[in-house]
Order: C-alpha cells, then sequence, then structure tokens
C-alpha cells in the first residue's frame, strides 16, 4: 500500500515537471499562432522558420547558442540568489557593469592580448559582485527590500554605462556623423574570445557551461546549498546551527554578482567586441535568464536547457521577421505567456480537486 | 519666478501617473497579493487609450477603454496568484514581459514603427483651468494645462483612505491582509475579495495609462511607462500602503524626476541626470528605514 503510494506520488511528480512545460509551451504557441493569424499569416509557416531559423542550420544553432551565454549566466545568477531566498533581480545592473568593465579593461589595459582577457574577466567578476553586494548591504543594513534596491540598480548601472560610453570612453575612431549607438573603443582581435573551432561558438558558452556545473556541484554536493538556504529563509534558526547568515547573505550575493558580471563579459569579449550602449538593457538578457531560472524551478542544468530554448525563440524569431514580415515582438509575446502559464500550479491543483472529489465520493479515508 | 512655477508644475505632472499606480499598490499590498505586473499593467493601459483614441477619436472611450484594460489585466494577474497558486514575481514578470511584446508588436503592425507615434491632428485629454486661479499669474503656471485626472488623483487618494480607514470594507480588506485564516473565519470569501480589490483598483493605473500617453499630447512611444510601474512600487513600500502617505512618497519621486529634467542643459550629463530619481528611491527607503530602526529601538529602551 505504501510502496504503491509511494510510487504514484513519484509518477504524479514527474508528470507534474514534464506535463506543466507541455501545457504552457502548448498554450502559448496557440495563442501566438492567434495572433499571427490576425495580421494575416500562415502560422505553421511562421513557426517552421523559427524553428529553422533557430536550430535548422549549424550556422543558426552557433546563433542561438551564443545568444543563449549571457542569458544562462544571468540565470545562473538568479538560481543563486532565489535558492537561497533572496529575490534579488539586479543581474541587469550586474551584466551591464561587467560588460562594461571589461570593455574598459580590454581596451585600455596596457598588457598583452593574452593576459588582458583574464584580467577583463576578473574586473567583470568583481564588478558584478559589487554591485550586487551594494543591494545586500542595502538589505541588510537598512532593510531595503532586495526587489525595490535592484530594480532600481538596474536602471542606475544602464544610465552609468550610457554616460561611459557616450563620453569618457567613447570610441576614438567613432563617426560623429553617424546615426548608432554610442560605444567604447573596438577590442583587437587577440582580446577577443576566440570560437572553440572554426565555425563554433565562441568559448564564453563553454565557460558558461563549466558555470553551470559549478552551480549544480556547489547546491547538490556542497553544505553551501544547505546553509545558504537557512541563512536566507530563516536567519535565527541558521544562527542557531553555527550558520553566519550575514556572511552567508554576502557570499551568495558575490556569487550572484559575479555570475552576472561574467555573462555581460562574454557578451563584450565573444560576442560584441566592445560596449554598445543598451546592449543588455535592450536585449533583455538578464530578464530572460531569470524567466529560463524560473521555469527550471531554479535549476542549475533546467536553466541550461531553457535559456538554449528562449534563445532559440527569440533568434528563430529575427528570421521569420525578416523571410515572413512578422514582427520579432511575437517571440515576447509567447514567451510572456510560456511564464504565466507555468507559474500557475495547474497539474497540482486538478489532482488536488481529484483527490478531493474522489474522498467526497468514497467518504473520506476509503 | 516662471521658471520655478514651471518646475512645480511639471513635477505635479510627474507626481499623478506615479501617485495612480502607487494607490493601486497600495491596495494590492493591503490584501496581500505583490502586483510587480503594474509596470506592464500601465504600459497595456497607456497603449489602448492611445489607440482607441486614434481610431474613434473620442476622449472618454479611451478612458474607458483604458480603465478596462488596466482591469482586464490585473484580473488577469490576481487570479493566476489567488486561484492558480502561481508565484507573484513569475506572474507579474510574465504580464510584464507579455505587455511589452504585445504593444510593441501592435505598434510595429499598425503604425509600421518602433519608436514612437505622433500624430499632430490629435488632441490630448482637456485641460481643465481653475476658474480664479487662471487670473494669478504665478499660480496659473502652476496649476496650467492640468487636466481632470490630474486633479482625480489627488481627489482618489483621499477617497481611497476614508475606503480603507473608515468603511467596513476596508476594514476587511485590511484584516484578511493581515490574516487570512480569521478573516476567512468571520466569514469573508478571502479569495473573492482579494480578486475583487485587486481588480477594481487597476481601473486606476489605467487613468495613470492614459495620462502617459494622452497627458499633454496624444502620442506613444514604445516602451512610455518608463519604469514609473516599479517607481510607484517603491513609493507604495515607502509609505506602507497607506493612501495619504502615497500622496508623499509619489511626490518625492516626482520632483526629483522634474528636478532631473530641469537640470538638463547644465554642465551635468544626461545619463547622470536620469539616474538621481532612482538614486532618491533607495536613498529614500534607506533613510525611512533606519528612522524607523532607531525610533523602535529608542522605544524599546524606555519601556
Amino acid at each position: 500500500m505504501d510502496n504503491e503510494r509511494n510510487w504514484r506520488r513519484t509518477l504524479l511528480g514527474v508528470v507534474d515537471t514534464v506535463t506543466q512545460p507541455l501545457i504552457a509551451v502548448l498554450i502559448s504557441f496557440l495563442l501566438g499562432a492567434v495572433v499571427i493569424l490576425v495580421i494575416g499569416k500562415n502560422p505553421l509557416l511562421a513557426y517552421g522558420e523559427m524553428i529553422r531559423g533557430a536550430f535548422g542550420k549549424q550556422v543558426y544553432l552557433m546563433n542561438t547558442l551564443k545568444r543563449a551565454t549571457p542569458i544562462i549566466m544571468g540565470g545562473l545568477a538568479v538560481c543563486v540568489a532565489w535558492r537561497s531566498g533572496y529575490e534579488a533581480m539586479g543581474g541587469e545592473g550586474q551584466m551591464i557593469l561587467g560588460a562594461m568593465a571589461a570593455a574598459l579593461v580590454g581596451y585600455y589595459l596596457p598588457a598583452p592580448g593574452w593576459l588582458r582577457i583574464p584580467v577583463a574577466l576578473l574586473a567583470a567578476a568583481a564588478a558584478g559582485a559589487l554591485y550586487s553586494m551594494l543591494s545586500g548591504w542595502l538589505f541588510e543594513r537598512f532593510d531595503v527590500t532586495f526587489i525595490i534596491s535592484t530594480l532600481m540598480l538596474n536602471y542606475i548601472a544602464n544610465y552609468f554605462a550610457a554616460y561611459l560610453c557616450n563620453y569618457p570612453l567613447r570610441d576614438p575612431e567613432a563617426n560623429v556623423y553617424q546615426m548608432q549607438n554610442a560605444q567604447t573603443g573596438k577590442l583587437p582581435a587577440e582580446v577577443t574570445l576566440p570560437p572553440v573551432m572554426k565555425g563554433w561558438v565562441h568559448w564564453g558558452f563553454v565557460l558558461a557551461l563549466i558555470a553551470v556545473l559549478v552551480t549544480w556541484f556547489l547546491f547538490k554536493k556542497t553544505s553551501f546549498g544547505y546553509k545558504s538556504r537557512m541563512g536566507g529563509l530563516n536567519p535565527r534558526f541558521a544562527l542557531y546551527g553555527g550558520i553566519n547568515a550575514r556572511a552567508m547573505l554576502y557570499l551568495v550575493m558575490i556569487l550572484s554578482g559575479v555570475m552576472a558580471g561574467l555573462g555581460g563579459a562574454f557578451e563584450t569579449l565573444g560576442s560584441k567586441g566592445r560596449y554598445v550602449d543598451q546592449m543588455i538593457f535592450s536585449t533583455g538578457y538578464a530578464w530572460t535568464g531569470m524567466v529560463a531560472a524560473l521555469l527550471a524551478n531554479m535549476n542549475p542544468v533546467g536553466t541550461l536547457l531553457a535559456s538554449v530554448l528562449l534563445a532559440g525563440l527569440a533568434v528563430g524569431g529575427s528570421t521569420m521577421m525578416l523571410n515572413m514580415d512578422i514582427p520579432l515582438e511575437v517571440c515576447n509575446i509567447i514567451e510572456g505567456i510560456i511564464t504565466l502559464f507555468m507559474s500557475a500550479r495547474m497539474i497540482r491543483i486538478a489532482a488536488g480537486n481529484m483527490k478531493r472529489r474522489k474522498q467526497a465520493k468514497g467518504g473520506g479515508k476509503a | 519666478m516662471t521658471y520655478l512655477a514651471q518646475v512645480i508644475n511639471s513635477t505635479i505632472r510627474e507626481i499623478t501617473p506615479i501617485l495612480l499606480v502607487a494607490l493601486c499598490a497600495g491596495v494590492c499590498s493591503k490584501v496581500q497579493v505583490f502586483n510587480i505586473a503594474l509596470e506592464g499593467t500601465l504600459l497595456m493601459s497607456a497603449f489602448f487609450a492611445f489607440l482607441t483614441h486614434y481610431f474613434l477619436h473620442n476622449i472618454f472611450l479611451s478612458v474607458a477603454a483604458a480603465m478596462l484594460v488596466a482591469m482586464g489585466m490585473t484580473l488577469i494577474m490576481s487570479t493566476f496568484i489567488v486561484r492558480l497558486k502561481g508565484q507573484p514575481m513569475i506572474v507579474g514578470m510574465a504580464l510584464n514581459t507579455f505587455a511589452r511584446g504585445f504593444t510593441t508588436f501592435l505598434l510595429s503592425v499598425i503604425f509600421k514603427t518602433k519608436g514612437a507615434v505622433n500624430p499632430s491632428d490629435l488632441k490630448g485629454l482637456t485641460k481643465f483651468d481653475l476658474p480664479l486661479i487662471k487670473r494669478i499669474p504665478f499660480l496659473s503656471t502652476v496649476f496650467g494645462a492640468l487636466t481632470v485626472i490630474d486633479y482625480l488623483a489627488f481627489a482618489l487618494a483621499i477617497v481611497m483612505f476614508v475606503i480603507m480607514y473608515r468603511t467596513v470594507i476596508g476594514f476587511r480588506l485590511r484584516a484578511l491582509g493581515i490574516n487570512r485564516a480569521a478573516a476567512g473565519s468571520l466569514g469573508i470569501n478571502v479569495a473573492r475579495y482579494q480578486i475583487l480589490a485587486t481588480t477594481l483598483s487597476g481601473s486606476m493605473i489605467g487613468l495613470a495609462g492614459c495620462l502617459l500617453s494622452l497627458g499633454r499630447n496624444a502620442m506613444f512611444i514604445q516602451d512610455i511607462s518608463g519604469a514609473r510601474g516599479y517607481v510607484a512600487l517603491a513609493a507604495n513600500n515607502l509609505c506602507k500602503g497607506h493612501p495619504l502617505g502615497a500622496m508623499i512618497s509619489s511626490a518625492l519621486f516626482g520632483f526629483t524626476t522634474a528636478l532631473a529634467r530641469s537640470l538638463q542643459g547644465t554642465a551635468i550629463r544626461q545619463q547622470l541626470l536620469q539616474c538621481i530619481p532612482y538614486i532618491a528611491t533607495i536613498a529614500a527607503m534607506a533613510f525611512y528605514n533606519a528612522y524607523a530602526r532607531s525610533k523602535a529601538r529608542r522605544k524599546n529602551r524606555s519601556l
């Protein structure tokens, strides 16, 4: 009897984790199809175009992975912080400062190219960590909730970076009359992250994979995951258990900031080769990363998969826009609806209702 | 002197949308529905106010449309949180992503642009001049070119105070926010109250949306809400959901925004000026909390 119940519970758990995303994706693509139909296009063709544009060829697939790189890092930053009970959303600001720090060091550091890459990565990690610690300090010292402080800090970081690349760090070779976003100087080729192989994605993606493994290891195989969760969920209990909740808070914030900062650096060093104004803000990498982490229920490996899928949605969306003249924003609509329906505990609620009905019929525990 | 009057005038205009959204956030926080979809709701209602006005040329219908859209968004938000047990943060983020995508999508389908739409033949909301003040030079600039909704915002703050603190409904709403189980045992249908209260208060975001897209001239820009939803969330956090306090806290943000704008063209670069309201938000919250904490400590010592 007990065995059977355990078995049934496991099955229900599996069904829950698999069915929920499937239903969410199905509903969102159906609603997306309605939107595409309304503007007079064929949704099947559009989705075909989207999938082909995301995963159909090696070039497309590599583009998707390239776009996924900062998203994965942003997602990991959310995983680390949220698993510990701190609902921080500062990944965007940290990523912006990380991207800026990498561009700054990569362009101005008087050192050979091979040395500049690690220093740039370190600088980006430090920038992200410090900015993340700032919100941690505001929370710890002044009770400013993470949601508000990080939201505000994101905007501050974006405007500050805009100031830097518009005035003091503006590309000296930039054409003043050209209509384009302000940007910093172009990094020399030896300071950019090279592709893993010819025609492949840059090394930043591999580093992101390593970061996924590190996060997974930290939470599954060390006591860090347990300690940080205790520190975040119940500081008093943590204290009782001999865990310094304050130290854990800062440790978690540093780790989360390092992830986001590195994500920005990968985008600068691997993809853009410079900091371009609004390059993190308008693409919404950090937000997409957060959505990915939420979809994966804060599981690092799941975050990786969700990030690649969401990146594919965006990359495929631009192919769809080019070939079928459907605005790219259909993808945002789909992403929003997937997230919305993932949030609801539909399966569990339905199962609960069924159980209650059964109990009512069978007269309690029969 | 006229410069000062203009700054005050632009401060008032910056305050009112934030105040309206903060009032809605106040109701949501009192009934324990954490609403971070404010930003997306504001964006959607601003867009639909503009769209209705563009096609129907009727100001009343566009205000009504904006309110309906805002209530619809809030209804979805609260249904997913209260009935379907969605995590508030995820629900809110999802709706914000959706709103951003949906408005930009329609903008590029209908107007073939992703930037600003500014049709010159469309007029904004009717301006409402106070009869006596119109003749006084300084005050006429201070209160110049304000719309009915601007005045309504302040009136609504008082109305919300009366509803929340002086009526039975308000008492019930606050009670279920403080202790759901106890409110439930009094025979209050908690979920229904939560959904109804948030949805009705969502109409205030609709009014704020009208101010954004139709307040001065009729125009729509991509992402016109510009983080006002988040700022309103902060404003509400600062006043702990009190409607009259919301007037003060949103005045702080309105003032810093207007200040940043009035300093444009000076030696300080525009990008740095734009940081001011956000820094002020954080600073205000930090100072207030530090003050509250030290007050509590003093009280403990005297006991």
